[in-house]
Formats: C-alpha cells, sequence, structure tokens
C-alpha cells in the first residue's frame, strides 16, 4: 500500500515537473534561435555591404584609370596628331614635286582621321559623358558635320532633357557607331535628298532616322550582302537594344530602341563620386 | 483480405501518420531524395509491428508485453543510431557509442530475465531513452551555440528530434510507471488514451523528417 502510495505521488511530481522542463527547453530554444537568426541576418547584410563596397571600390580605380588614359590621350597623342596635320598641311603648300605632296596630303588626312577616331574613344571611355544629353550632343554635332560636308540637308530634333539620365560607355559608344554607319550607308547608297533624325530619351533611348527622296532598301536582301547591317545588329544584340529598318514609298525609315537600365544609373553614380 | 482488414480498422491517430510518413519516405526514396540514415526501413518496420504484430500478439497471447520489450529496444537503438550518424565527427561520439552498447547489454539482459514475467522493462527503455534526450538537447545547443546559423524549416533531424523531446517529456510519468497502470485497470484506459496523444507528436516528427528529405 505504501509503495502504491509511492508510485502515485512520483505520478503527479513528474506530471507538474516535466511539462515545466519541456516548456522551459522549447521556449530556451526557440528564443535563442530567433536571437542567432537575428544575428545571422545582421551579419549577412553587413558582409554583402561590405562586398557591395568592395566592388564600387574596384568599379571606381577602373574608371579612374579610363579617365587617366582618356586623358593622356587626348594630352599627348591628341596634340602630336594636330601637330603632324598642321605640319603636313604647311609642307604642302611649300612642296613642288607633285608625287610627294600627294603622299603629304595623305599624311594630313590620315591624321586629321586618327584625331577624329581617338576623339571618338576619349569621349566613349570618360564617365564625364555617361548621360543622355551628352550622346545626343555627340550624335547631332557628328551627323550635323557630316551631312553638311555632303551637302544633304537635314533637321535633328532631340527632346528637351531636363534631368541627368545615365547611359554606360559601352552603350553611348555602340549607338554612336551605329548612326555613324547609318548616316554613311544613307550617303553612300540611298541617294536621299533630306535626313531627319530624331531623339527621345523617354522611358528607353529611342532615335528615328528618315531618309527622304532616295531610294531605300530591302533590309533582307542587304544583310546578305554587306557586312555593314549585320554589324549593326550585332551592336545593338550586344547592348540589349533593336533596330528596325522600314522601306517608305521614297526612303527609308530606321528606329533605334534601347532601354536604360538601373545598372546604367549605379554606375554613372559612381562615376559622379569618383 | 479478410484477416488483415481487421488490423487496419483497429488503427489509431498514430499509425494513421505512421503509416503516411512512411508512404512519403517510400515515395521521396523513389526520387533519390534521402532523408534520416535508414528512415525507410525503420518505418516500415515500426508499421509493421504497431499495425500488425502487436495487435496480432493481443489477440493470440492476450498482451503485447514481450512486443513492447522488443520494439522499445529497437526505437532506443535507432535514435541512437541517428544521433551517432549525426555526431559522428565528434572525438566524444566514440566515447559515447560504449555507453549504448553497455545500456544494450543491460536491456537485452532484462528482456531475458523477465521473459516469463508479464513486465515492461520501464528501466532499460527509460535509460536508454534518457541517453538520446541527452543527443536530442546536445543537437539543440549545437544548433544555437556551435554550428553555423542555418534554417531548420527543412532539416529532417531537427523536426525528429522535436518529436522525439516532446513525446518523451510529456509522457514521461506515463512510461515510467507504465506497470503502475497496467495492474490498474481503470486507470488503463486513461493511460492508453495519454499516450496516444503523446505517440501522435512522435510520429509527426517522423513524418516531419520524411517529408523534407533531400536530393
Amino acid at each position: 500500500m505504501v509503495e502504491k502510495v509511492n508510485d502515485i505521488n512520483w505520478i503527479i511530481l513528474s506530471a507538474f515537473v516535466m511539462p515545466i522542463f519541456l516548456s522551459v527547453i522549447l521556449i530556451w530554444f526557440f528564443i535563442s534561435y530567433q536571437k542567432k537568426k537575428y544575428q545571422y541576418e545582421v551579419e549577412s547584410k553587413d558582409a554583402q555591404l561590405r562586398e557591395q563596397a568592395l566592388i564600387i571600390e574596384q568599379q571606381n580605380s577602373i574608371q579612374n584609370e579610363r579617365n587617366r588614359i582618356a586623358t593622356e590621350m587626348h594630352d599627348e597623342l591628341g596634340s602630336g596628331l594636330t601637330i603632324i596635320k598642321y605640319l603636313s598641311d604647311g609642307v604642302v603648300l611649300k612642296l613642288a614635286d607633285e608625287h610627294v605632296r600627294e603622299d603629304v596630303i595623305k599624311i594630313a588626312h590620315y591624321s586629321t582621321g586618327l584625331v577624329r577616331n581617338m576623339s571618338e574613344i576619349i569621349w566613349a571611355m570618360n564617365s564625364r559623358f555617361d548621360n543622355v544629353e551628352g550622346l545626343f550632343g555627340y550624335i547631332r554635332r557628328y551627323a550635323v558635320e557630316f551631312l553638311e560636308d555632303h551637302n544633304i540637308e537635314h533637321t535633328f530634333m532631340a527632346e528637351d532633357i531636363k534631368e541627368q539620365i545615365n547611359i554606360s560607355g559601352e552603350k553611348r559608344r555602340n549607338v554612336y557607331l551605329v548612326i555613324k554607319e547609318l548616316l554613311n550607308n544613307a550617303v553612300k547608297y540611298s541617294g536621299a535628298k533630306r535626313i531627319l533624325i530624331e531623339a527621345r530619351s523617354n522611358p528607353n533611348l529611342y532615335i528615328r532616322i528618315i531618309e527622304e527622296g532616295g531610294i531605300g532598301f530591302n533590309p533582307d536582301e542587304s544583310k546578305e550582302l554587306g557586312n555593314g547591317l549585320y554589324n549593326i545588329q550585332k551592336r545593338m544584340e550586344q547592348i540589349g537594344g533593336k533596330i528596325l529598318f522600314c522601306r517608305k514609298f521614297e526612303g527609308m525609315e530606321i528606329s533605334i530602341n534601347l532601354p536604360i537600365t538601373p545598372d546604367d544609373s549605379f554606375k554613372s553614380e559612381q562615376n559622379i563620386q569618383t | 483480405m479478410e484477416t488483415v482488414l481487421p488490423y487496419f480498422t483497429e488503427m489509431i491517430p498514430f499509425n494513421y501518420i505512421c503509416l503516411i510518413a512512411f508512404i512519403v519516405a517510400l515515395y521521396f526514396h523513389f526520387q533519390g531524395k534521402k532523408s534520416l540514415p535508414h528512415l525507410l526501413l525503420f518505418l516500415f518496420v515500426i508499421n509493421f509491428i504497431e499495425i500488425f504484430l502487436i495487435m496480432f500478439w493481443i489477440k493470440q497471447y492476450k498482451s503485447n508485453v514481450l512486443i513492447y520489450n522488443i520494439y522499445s529496444i529497437f526505437c532506443v537503438c535507432y535514435y541512437l543510431y541517428v544521433y551517432f550518424h549525426h555526431f559522428w565527427e565528434k572525438s566524444w561520439a566514440k566515447r559515447f557509442i560504449i555507453l549504448a552498447i553497455v545500456w544494450f547489454v543491460y536491456a537485452l539482459i532484462l528482456f531475458i530475465y523477465n521473459l516469463n514475467e508479464l513486465k515492461v522493462n520501464t528501466s532499460s527503455y527509460n535509460i536508454g531513452m534518457i541517453m538520446v534526450m541527452v543527443l536530442v538537447l546536445k543537437y539543440f545547443y549545437d544548433l544555437i551555440y556551435v554550428d553555423k546559423y542555418r534554417s531548420i524549416v527543412k532539416e529532417p533531424l531537427f523536426y525528429f528530434s522535436l518529436g522525439l523531446l516532446i513525446f518523451y517529456v510529456s509522457s514521461f510519468p506515463l512510461l515510467n510507471f507504465i506497470n503502475f497502470f497496467v495492474v490498474e485497470d481503470t486507470a488503463m484506459l486513461t493511460y492508453v488514451k495519454l499516450l496516444q496523444i503523446g505517440n501522435v507528436f512522435l510520429a509527426l516528427g517522423y513524418l516531419g523528417a520524411a517529408i523534407w528529405s533531400k536530393k
């Protein structure tokens, strides 16, 4: 009988103690685990921020190096080539031999081409120009000079950009080279009498070139014949853009569409910081 | 079919969950996913014992004590195996295994000694389960203070450990004094019902371990 009472006492005691023990363990575990999870999240965010800072630092140093190379190219090579051009121009006037004159004229001509190409490279490399406004300005300058040289009537219309829209150097350079190739083709093959260029940047970068009074071309046939259009397509694909060719009654309409991504802004913000 | 059907009709919630856990483990096994070591085999054995063997023994010999004694040793052995598998890299695990062997020998001796008596070997079961509880608590301790943070949401051993902890700690008074309840007919019915609730947590632990099998 005493043994039975003892058993009952033990059952009652353990029935009280064990649930308390279980609750204490479970509460301890879940509170501690939550605390550890919180610490882990804080540490992960710290690590992520450190990693981002490192990436920004690396990109900044690359950008600084690009800017340094651009500046040195401009200062050293650019001025040297300009001197060659002017000296050649001067020598041409003094030379009597026609053959030598022709060679020197070629030197002056190549020097002018090199200065222009180098200026394009410097423009593409320098992060100061990583914005849509700069791109439109550069295209406009080139188009006006080029079309005037070839006596083609032209109009350039660009929207009034109120705030800075960033665009990476790679995209700028590719868009510029595409426009250059398109204008070159228009002058060489289309026989267009008038060219209209329209540029917008909201929300995507959009440039439309309308060639009037020319013969136009069939883009599918032309792609098979030459490298020019193939290269244009390739360049646009490379930067995630699209180009559309549309043949009109007397001429062509070409549209370029390029999304401006947050990544462009991110890169350019860092450039501004440097 | 007529001889097998009664076994299924007498199933309790614990049995159903164990059976689902087995089906889930089988399904994931064929999908090439793995959970705890040999969980599928363990679930097969416990389902076979719980659904068929224990019932058969009761119908045949009016008592399931003999099977229960073997079954309890088998379960404790599997739990210890799971935790030794988990802690195998730790230096203390090899020393702890000696303790487990000593317990196993003791459990066997006790089983043979009480073979002819209608008595559940609570001491061997409780000693074994206390060893398992030590390993469960060590697992929880490591999760918080030793290991690097990892999500426990999809960790099979976490569910297995939680099921074992809730089952054993809440059912301890019942399991420890099982022999007292067995002789008290009026208390026996209440005892069985309470134990079944504890068993549900245990089965949910098995199910959780089976569900979160990984490739």
